[in-house]
């Protein structure tokens, strides 16, 4: 009696559990590095640099103080310009809102705090024909500004730099679970090739056809979907890694628009990355269908000689 | 004979069982992270450290978050947060002057379900009955202060009122980011209370005595001549040194959070009632305080479970509780031990700190006419007339309609 049919049926149920595994496998790889895409290069690395600008800002502001001994007629255009810049800066890493409801808290008493440093400044100015009192109004414009008191403007904007960097780290890292599963992906396609391969030569031989043109297109469909999604993962790791490597130190006022840019530049295609997601799995069903057009009718056609 | 199970049902139960592990392990993680509370005070450095203990015991407890948030420009941060509509979830406030305005506006919610407000004396958790609001306690006294003392070392006892005659005996340091100043109206204000009495200090608080009355230009030249204003290089340094550096003087007129720095002086943490020391002081037992007042700002129920828990007469807090159930952990004997005792003594009488209990815009005038009249004690007229324009005259305040009752300014 003919084993046939029962080899091919055994064959099919190996190659879709492959399949549907492999796909599962590479749809949880591939979002865990592209769901990160986005978020970095819209909401972390845009973050990280508004902070870098308030605190520019607040440098040139205080630039303007410390140069003049005090905001008059001439400076104070300038002065307030560099405040609303900050304000500015910090509404919008508050909107990024990328270290949650805690970095919100930190911006909100940061914003706080410009307006007490605002304050000294202001009556520094009324004070500048009493320079003892300015001296003591100067120092208590710098304590509130800091660095190097405790809970000052600086220091706080300095560890809401630290967490946002350490939220796009995160982001941008390739933990040892990502390994594994791009590990596993590598296996599984390496096994499902194999045994598409194993497959069409047997139903090459059984029915003497040379190819068998959707168990063919299953094969090139496996090893061009993972290759393509591979690279592009690759690209995307190595993206990001570049925008980390660029936002790691603080820049200073001339360099935040450059860096945006290339922040901008180098994750223009994160969205497009991150959109095949979805197409991991279409390609899936499409090449467990193919694979189920290849080998049922040849089934279907033992079954009916089994029947009769 | 026992059958042997089949693989399938084999694979079958071990699916059920890491269902089953996973679920756990789910059900625990979703039982120990019920959400998070964000805090607002004005903790720093030790202080912000020791109440970390607290919280950390909070979050190990009930698997609740606490978002703390520490600033001296805690009144500025508070007034724009509220203003935005994004206030804390509770907020730590140091006096009661301004809370009794966002009572009045309807932004605090009452905590009379969350503890027996008659644990705590009425002094320290008034019923206040705001317009279109229901009367409850709106607030609970989590840390208490003792002011009213002043520290000595190096000296005995009967020496302190001598030595204090002396201005370079004294530390003196007004520096505290957004609320420099406050150092030296406390002295204004101590003075004030020991030169006169309960009653008088209680007219000046609520706005009924002006700031050019006699009384209150007697304190300020009082605290003038006790530290030296005018001494242009002394007074300089003062007014940059923050309130909680070391002191290398034999005298500071600072409250019972300075224990700690004085016990590493030699003899100890000792301190006299600063009537013993105040010229023309009337003898007597009025102690300034001051004390951080938890308020709950959106009723969350992490925030009722973080009120219930600080109200706790069980729960350790640092510094000085005023529950009366709660057990003190200080030996009655200790200096922290007396400063608890003094706290909750029925017979003592407590006042509220005079700008702790003002409205904010009086009370950050009061903060810079202080610096100002250290540097320049000429002007106190002209300070003294500044703030008297500014004076919030009885049933005035912001917010509060006629018949509101007023803060018990003392006990």
């Amino acid at each position: 009696m003919s084993t046939t049919g029962r080899d091919l049926t055994r064959r099919l149920r190996l190659l879709l559990a492959l399949g549907a595994a492999a796909t599962l496998v590479l749809f949880g790889a591939y979002r865990g590095v592209h769901d990160d895409t986005v978020p970095l290069a819209s909401s972390s690395a845009p973050g990280i640099l508004a902070v870098d600008t308030a605190r520019n800002a607040l440098g040139k502001a205080h630039q303007v103080v410390t140069r003049s001994g005090a905001v008059d007629d001439d400076t104070t255009g300038e002065f307030h310009t560099q405040i609303s810049v900050a304000h500015q800066s910090l509404a919008l890493a508050a909107s990024e809102n990328v270290t949650g409801l805690a970095g919100r808290h930190t911006l909100q008493t940061v914003t706080g705090l410009i307006a007490v440093y605002s304050g000294w400044v202001e009556r520094l100015g009324k004070a500048r024909h009493n320079p003892r009192l300015s001296a003591v109004y100067l120092h208590y414009a710098n304590q509130v500004l800091g660095p190097g008191t405790d809970g000052d403007i600086m220091s706080r904007l300095a560890d809401l730099r630290d967490q946002k960097m350490a939220e796009a780290e995160r982001q941008a890292s390739f933990p040892e679970p990502l390994w594994l599963a791009w590990s596993a992906v590598l296996v599984l396609a390496v096994a499902l090739c194999a045994a598409l391969v194993e497959a069409q030569r047997f139903a090459r031989r059984r029915f003497r056809h040379s190819v068998h043109p959707p168990l063919l297109a299953a094969t090139v469909l496996c090893v061009a979907g993972v290759a393509v999604l591979s690279c592009f993962t690759l690209e995307a790791h190595r993206a990001m890694t570049g925008v980390l490597d660029q936002l790691r130190t603080p820049q200073p006022a001339g360099e935040v628009a450059k860096v945006a840019g290339q922040v901008e530049a180098g994750m223009a295609d994160a969205g497009f990355w991150a959109a095949l997601s979805s197409w991991v799995l279409i390609g899936g069903v499409l090449m467990m269908a193919l694979t189920v057009a290849g080998l049922w009718p040849r089934i279907a056609e033992y079954r009916f000689e089994g029947s009769r | 004979m026992s059958r042997r199970p089949r693989p399938r049902t084999l694979g079958i139960v071990c699916a059920c069982l890491v269902l089953l592990a996973a679920g756990v392990v789910t059900g625990v993680h979703w039982a120990h992270d019920r959400g998070s509370v964000t805090l607002l005070a004005n903790w720093s450095s030790a202080e912000e450290k020791a109440f970390q203990e607290v919280i950390d015991r909070f979050e190990k407890d009930k698997g609740i978050e606490v978002i703390y948030e520490g600033s001296s420009a805690l009144s500025q941060v508070l007034a724009a947060d509220i203003a935005s509509g994004t206030p804390p979830d509770v907020a730590m406030v140091p006096g009661p002057g301004e809370l009794l305005a966002y009572a009045a506006q309807g932004r605090l919610h009452r905590l009379d379900a969350l503890f027996d407000a008659d644990q705590y004396d009425d002094f320290w958790t008034p019923r206040l009955r705001p317009q279109g609001g229901l009367e409850g306690t709106y607030w609970l006294p989590v840390k208490a202060s003792l002011k009213s003392m002043v520290w000595y070392s190096g000296i005995r006892r009967d020496q302190v009122a001598e030595s204090a005659g002396t201005p370079r005996n004294w530390c003196l340091a007004m520096g505290s980011g957004a609320t420099s100043g406050w150092p030296g109206t406390d002295w204004v204000e101590d003075i004030l209370l020991q030169q006169t009495d309960a009653k008088t200090y209680r007219k000046w608080v609520d706005g009924s005595l002006a700031w050019t009355h006699d009384s209150v230009r007697a304190a300020w030249t009082t605290f003038g001549d006790l530290v030296g204003a005018g001494d242009l290089a002394r007074v300089e340094r003062a007014l940059k040194d923050d309130f909680d550096n070391a002191c290398a003087q034999r005298l500071e007129h600072q409250g019972s959070f300075r224990a700690a720095h004085w016990q590493q002086r030699p003899g100890g943490a000792r301190y006299v009632h600063s009537a013993d020391v105040f010229p023309e002081s009337a003898a007597g037992n009025r102690w300034e305080v001051s004390g951080d007042l938890a308020v709950m700002l959106n009723p969350t129920d992490e925030a009722k479970e973080w009120i219930r828990y600080l109200a706790d007469p069980g729960t350790p807090l640092p510094g000085h509780t005023v529950n009366t159930a709660a057990t003190s952990p200080h030996d009655g004997n200790s200096t922290e031990g007396r400063i608890g005792a003094t706290l909750r003594a029925p017979d003592e009488t407590l006042c509220w700190d005079a700008s702790d209990a003002m409205p904010r815009a009086t009370r950050d005038a009061f903060h810079q006419a202080v610096l100002r009249y250290l540097l320049s004690p000429r002007t106190l007229d002209a300070e003294l007339a500044a703030l008297e324009r500014r004076r919030v005259v009885p049933q005035s305040t912001p917010g509060l309609p006629p018949g509101t009752p007023q803060l018990p300014v003392c006990s």
